[in-house]
């Protein structure tokens, strides 16, 4: 057990499960999109799960498991909620998990933290969650049926809304615990730099902290990268005669989505040029070029990439890694992680460039090897999806 | 939905079911849309003005960690996260002009990532460093005068949630 700690405990064993992860979730979904899959489905659910007990459990540090999460939440909606249909939340589940345990061991951290932030950030997040949680409860309680039937001789037999489905009331517990999930990454986030700050942790660093915070940078990308790539298919679909998962007919996609993509698959290159680069000069028209993009293409992406926030983590990783070009810190670890990236990234646009070459020999085996018998009726459910949830909670 | 729940709103997530009803009472024949796709007014529907307020605040809050590096001297890579986080969270408001989008777990994550970045960019090397004595940890996280403000909003939603009249079905 000791020695699997060790091992376990090397700083490029967390870079290097993820990015192989991301290369399994890539090539089981090469060539078609793996939201239909059931195969790679379950392999998602499988990973998120691994995540969420090692979080659990204590096995992993909690760093791994933050990683998981980071990399696992823009990817994990799409696939499960239409394989499963959209009112499933097994993902959610195990990223709260997840999230739980990182809390629970970073908990004295997070009070340390806590007592550092803004006190109007932390107020206002304090109140807005908890606001959010309240509401969502009641309006969860008016649906209910059982409520209903308490309530139906008493004076307050108003107060219920009455609705049929218990699915109905889930999802307003589940509407407010989506909420909270994003302050509490943020302040277990924070709360962690706190602890390497100097509280004594032996076993970290700043240079270790800086590791931390590049991990999870790469690991957003790889998420936001595959979470691009499965739009970027989604748009196509129609033209190929497979109607779309969540139900959207095919007029809906516009050429700004496709636009906004295409500048989305540009952005690590534009990279490229700021970290590969000899040319000082070359570097900062590039970073300027990168932010201008987000300025340009964010905006115009609010259809299927809705808002092309997915795009905030190719900004972020451009900062960064722009910032220690401009510094010539061109070190061994940064080219190594950012061609790590680049190998992703070029895995996905060959997958994507073979879905839009249908016809080859290799796209039909593919296909074939990855294809279930019942995608048809998947498909079919998920073109039969309207109203309620169609995109509310999907793509 | 706002105009008739004004104080505490539908209920949050309320605004995709109750959306049905709407649809019924004004006999819309187009039903595609089960999201306002802007995320200021569904708060607005779904949590009043009440929640809209204590928005306005969480955003103001955002502005100032965002503002707190200008005129502060960065190291090379803090300036590029700043830049770079800055740029997304700004862009983000924007965004959310068009779609609800911070109730999607996957752009939220990514959202408060960014921030998180934008607030270790801006963060004074001292601050991190300092030690705070757990002892009375909660009086330094919230005041008296805060903690009660928080739970006087609460009760004002609660209360006008449950005094709100059921909709009405066509």
């Amino acid at each position: 057990m000791n020695l699997d700690h060790e091992l376990l405990r090397q700083r490029n064993l967390p870079l290097g499960g993820i990015l192989f992860l991301a290369l399994g979730f890539t090539l089981t979904g090469l060539g078609y999109p793996f939201y239909v899959t059931r195969g790679a489905g379950w392999l998602q659910v499988v990973t998120a799960g691994a995540v969420a007990a090692s979080a659990l459990l204590g096995y992993y540090r909690p760093r791994i498991a933050m990683l998981g999460v980071l990399f696992l939440a823009p990817v994990l909606p799409i696939p499960l909620k239409t394989l499963l249909g959209y009112d499933a939340i097994l993902h959610l589940y195990l990223i709260y998990a997840a999230l739980a345990g990182l809390m629970l061991r970073e908990r004295r951290r997070i009070w340390q933290f806590a007592a550092g932030l803004d006190r109007l950030l932390l107020w206002a997040m304090l109140v807005f969650a908890s606001l959010a949680v309240v509401s969502g409860l009641i309006a969860g309680a008016r649906y209910s049926p059982t409520i209903a039937r308490l309530l139906a001789a008493g004076p307050l037999a108003q107060f219920t809304r009455v609705h049929t489905s218990y699915a109905t009331v889930m999802s307003f517990v589940f509407a407010s615990m989506n909420l909270l999930l994003g302050p509490l990454l943020f302040v277990a986030l924070a709360a962690r730099r706190v602890g390497r700050s100097g509280h004594g942790d032996a076993d970290v660093d700043s240079e270790t902290d800086r590791w931390s915070i590049g991990e999870a940078i790469a690991a957003l990308l790889a998420g936001a990268c595959l979470s691009l790539a499965l739009a970027l298919v989604q748009t196509y679909a129609p033209e190929h005669g497979l109607p779309l998962a969540n139900g959207w007919p095919s007029g809906l996609m516009t050429d700004a989505t496709v636009f906004g993509g295409t500048i989305a698959l540009l952005i690590p290159l534009a990279l490229a040029v700021a970290v590969f680069s000899r040319y000082r000069l070359l570097r900062a028209v590039s970073i300027a070029a990168l932010v201008l993009t987000a300025l340009i293409t964010i905006p115009l992406e609010s259809r299927l990439m809705q808002g092309s926030m997915l795009l905030s983590p190719f900004m972020v990783g451009a900062g960064w890694v722009a910032g220690r070009a401009l510094r010539g810190e061109t070190d061994r670890d940064l080219w190594l992680r950012f061609a790590a990236v680049t190998v992703i990234g070029v895995v996905i646009t060959l997958g994507i460039a073979t879905w839009l070459m249908p016809g080859t020999e290799l796209m039909r085996y593919v296909r074939a090897l990855v294809t279930v018998p019942q995608m048809e009726e998947i498909l079919a459910g998920g073109a039969r999806r309207a109203g309620p949830g169609s995109s509310a909670y999907g793509s | 939905m706002g105009r008739d729940y004004p104080i505490a709103g539908i209920g949050f997530g309320s605004f995709t079911w109750e959306l049905l009803n709407y649809y019924q009472l004004s006999g819309a024949e187009n039903r595609w849309f089960d999201m306002p796709h802007n995320f200021y007014l569904q708060v607005f529907a779904e949590m009043g003005t009440v929640g809209v307020a204590v928005l306005l605040v969480l955003g103001l809050a955002i502005g100032r960690i965002l503002l707190r590096p200008l005129g502060r001297a960065l190291h090379p890579m803090k300036l590029g996260v700043y830049l770079g986080a800055g740029t997304a969270s700004l862009m983000s408001f924007f965004a959310l002009l068009w779609g609800p989008f911070l109730i999607f777990v996957e752009y939220q994550v990514v959202f408060w990532f960014a921030l998180f970045l934008v607030h270790w960019a801006g963060e004074d090397e001292r601050e991190g460093s300092r030690g705070i004595d757990l002892e009375g940890v909660y009086p330094a996280i919230l005041s008296a005068r805060s903690s009660a403000l928080w739970l006087v909003i609460l009760a004002i939603s609660v209360i006008a949630a449950l005094l709100s009249p059921p909709i009405i079905r066509a």
